[in-house]
């Protein structure tokens, strides 16, 4: 007596389909999982066991073999109590229906029957898409998350009578919809916004730039200016999330376990992780990967509060990700690539006791440690920064004051304009913005005019310019010009873009 | 304080209450309509205390019988080894009878029998736990 189902295993961002195939054969009863189980799947046994009795069915006294095809796919997690139990209740004829070879079934078994919710369970619905398969059966918490794939039938079960049920026709189970433009629009106008922000108007600025080009942005300034009030805001006036991208975020927090019940991550990301994190943290791993907050803050804003703080091994690991907009992670037994296009803002001090340059108290650090707190941010790293700016401490009249601010709305509408001019321009070429620009893109769609052309000029003598600052510099005023609607870029532009690299002249960053 | 000494009892007392412990094992599943089929199966490896058949299933049952809890439940000393042991046994068992046909198409079932003995000979607590591992 045979039975045999289908369920996926979670490797990176996608699933492999899984065979789970069960078998009775006579003999002493035992009750076997074979198929390169790992330790949380092998406990499936007990689970499965106790599930069954528990659920008024009988637990074969039969030897029971339950096989995990491929029988090199590492399987892992406990979402295969389900579809082993189904296999299992089919194989000792206590469910009979022909559904069960047209449906994939994931889910975690509680010991009195119940079905626990899982991870990556939209992922398991694009692989059950792929292949051609009638339709999922997720835990109900999974349900409308699966089913923003579309296309498969997600069915809901809050327990295994309720899954057997389904297959003997028992129990009719409406298939989950969601409302994926209702569940977008979810969330509106909840965020921090840019009219608490007082003063800063260089800063503010900065970041509309930022956010139209899709640039990195660093911010140094003393403590208790309103770098991270800032950087926060960063989300209000970046553009909203399309469906698909939004499903592409939702997929990355459903594979690492962190959608905490919402079935659509409708808005972007912002991560602020502590620099005390580990390189792994930050790049994803593990011994089964998991992504990390490079990937978690995918589409949206990865801030690094302290960035000198950050240890020089999570620091050097971002280069990868802000290159390719992708990390791949390997492992003994695994290698995966997770998804990683986020915009890096950073904030720093301008020293380590955090006052030079302040105009109302003094900084006591001696030269030396500036100098040795300022390389800890290797060259490399600060070459994918397109703009940094100062964030100087507020004076009295700007902490008084009650001018009303410019809210992140009309921002967010300038900003929205900006970047569908560079869609427009970029059309089709897999770049989405200014700050993505290979150097063919920047010499074709970067002309100064001529008189921006002898200022550009003057700057690389000035300033130093080496040639990826000046690439830099070039992509800057081009999204500036964006802001405006400018065709070309103009002196202004350019003046503006080149004010964002002083800060290298200064011997702020890096070597004085 | 006098406490009962749990300590070593002459071998004869210890076999005495085995037997009495298998007995009201007996009669206990025969009333329950088991076939028992045979008693004291056993080789260099070990025993089996009682085979008996009821219906398809025919169960392997473990007698274990005490005559005071100081040492903890009766049936807690039918340990992982003691189980690997029986498993064992009933494989042999198994092997010797694989051409009889009736046995054939039954199921198997692992059963342990927990008396605890009153003076008189009889049973204070009796416990037949059913498919106690597998």
């Amino acid at each position: 007596m045979l039975a045999r189902m289908q369920s996926h295993a979670v490797m990176g961002m996608d699933a492999c389909p899984v065979s789970v195939e069960a078998d009775l054969g006579r003999g002493l009863p035992a009750f076997s999982i074979v198929g390169l189980p790992d330790a949380s799947v092998r406990e499936a046994k007990e689970r499965v066991r106790a599930a069954v009795a528990n659920s008024q069915f009988e637990f074969p006294l039969r030897r029971i073999t339950v096989n995990l095809a491929p029988a090199d796919l590492r399987k892992e997690g406990p979402q295969f109590d389900l579809p082993i139990a189904l296999s299992l209740l089919a194989a000792s004829g206590q469910i009979k229906s022909t559904l069960l070879k047209h449906y994939a079934a994931a889910g975690e078994l509680s010991l009195d029957g119940a079905v626990r919710s899982i991870s990556g369970a939209l992922s398991m619905a694009e692989g059950a898409r792929r292949g051609r398969l009638c339709g999922l059966i997720v835990p109900e918490a999974n349900a409308k998350e699966a089913a923003l794939i579309g296309a498969v039938e997600v069915i809901g079960v809050s327990s295994l009578r309720q899954a057997a049920a389904f297959f003997c026709k028992e129990e009719k189970i409406e298939p989950a919809r969601v409302d994926s433009a209702a569940l977008l629009g979810a969330g509106l106008g909840i965020e921090p916004d840019l009219a608490e922000v007082k003063g800063q108007n260089l800063a503010r600025r900065a970041l509309e730039v930022c956010a139209a080009g899709g640039h990195n942005l660093l911010m140094i300034g003393p403590p208790g200016s309103g770098k991270t009030m800032l950087a926060r805001r960063l989300p209000s006036i970046l553009p909203r999330l399309d469906i698909n991208e939004a499903i592409e975020v939702t997929r990355i927090y459903s594979v690492a376990g962190q959608l905490n019940g919402s079935c659509l991550i409708s808005r972007r990301p912002f991560r602020s992780p502590h620099h005390t994190i580990s390189h792994v943290g930050l790049a994803g791993g593990g011994a089964s990967p998991r992504p990390g907050e490079v990937s978690l803050a995918h589409l949206g804003v990865l801030f690094l509060d302290e960035l000198p703080e950050f240890s020089r091994m999570a620091l050097e690991t971002l280069r990868q990700p802000m290159e390719d907009g992708q990390i791949s992670v390997s492992r003994a037994l695994i290698s995966v690539t997770y998804p990683s296009r986020f915009m890096l803002v950073a904030a720093m001090n301008p020293c380590p006791c955090g006052y030079l340059g302040d105009s109302r108290r003094t900084c006591s650090c001696p030269p030396q440690k500036v100098a040795s707190y300022r390389n800890r941010i290797s060259g490399p790293l600060m070459d994918r920064i397109d703009v940094a700016v100062e964030v100087p401490s507020l004076d009295k009249k700007d902490l008084m004051s009650t001018v009303k601010r410019e809210a992140s709305a009309p921002v967010a509408a300038r900003v929205m304009a900006a970047r569908r001019r560079q869609l427009e321009r970029l059309n089709g070429s897999g770049v989405y913005c200014n700050a993505g620009m290979q150097a063919r893109q920047t010499e074709r769609f970067c002309h100064p005019v001529d008189d921006a052309v002898r200022l550009l000029e003057s700057a690389i003598d000035r300033l130093g310019l080496n040639a990826r600052s000046h690439q830099r510099v070039l992509k800057v005023a081009r999204t500036i010009a964006d802001l405006e609607g400018a065709a070309a870029i103009e002196p202004a532009h350019l003046a503006e873009a080149i004010s964002y690299r002083s800060i290298d002249r200064r011997g702020w960053l890096g070597v004085e | 304080m006098n406490l009962e000494k749990p300590g070593i009892k002459p071998p004869d007392a210890r076999r005495q209450r085995g037997r009495t412990g298998e007995e009201i094992a007996r009669r206990h599943l025969k009333r329950r309509l088991y076939r028992i089929i045979e008693t004291n199966y056993r080789s260099r490896y070990g025993e089996i205390d009682i085979i008996a058949r009821r219906g398809n299933i025919i169960v392997f049952i473990e007698v274990k019988a005490r005559s005071g809890k100081l040492l903890g439940e009766p049936f807690e000393a039918v340990g992982p080894r003691k189980q690997l042991q029986i498993r064992r046994m009933a494989a042999m068992w198994l092997a010797q009878h694989q051409h009889d046909e009736r046995i054939g198409s039954c199921e198997f079932r692992f059963d342990v029998i927990s008396v605890l003995l009153a003076e008189n000979g009889g049973a204070r607590e009796f416990r037949h736990i059913k498919d106690a591992f597998r």
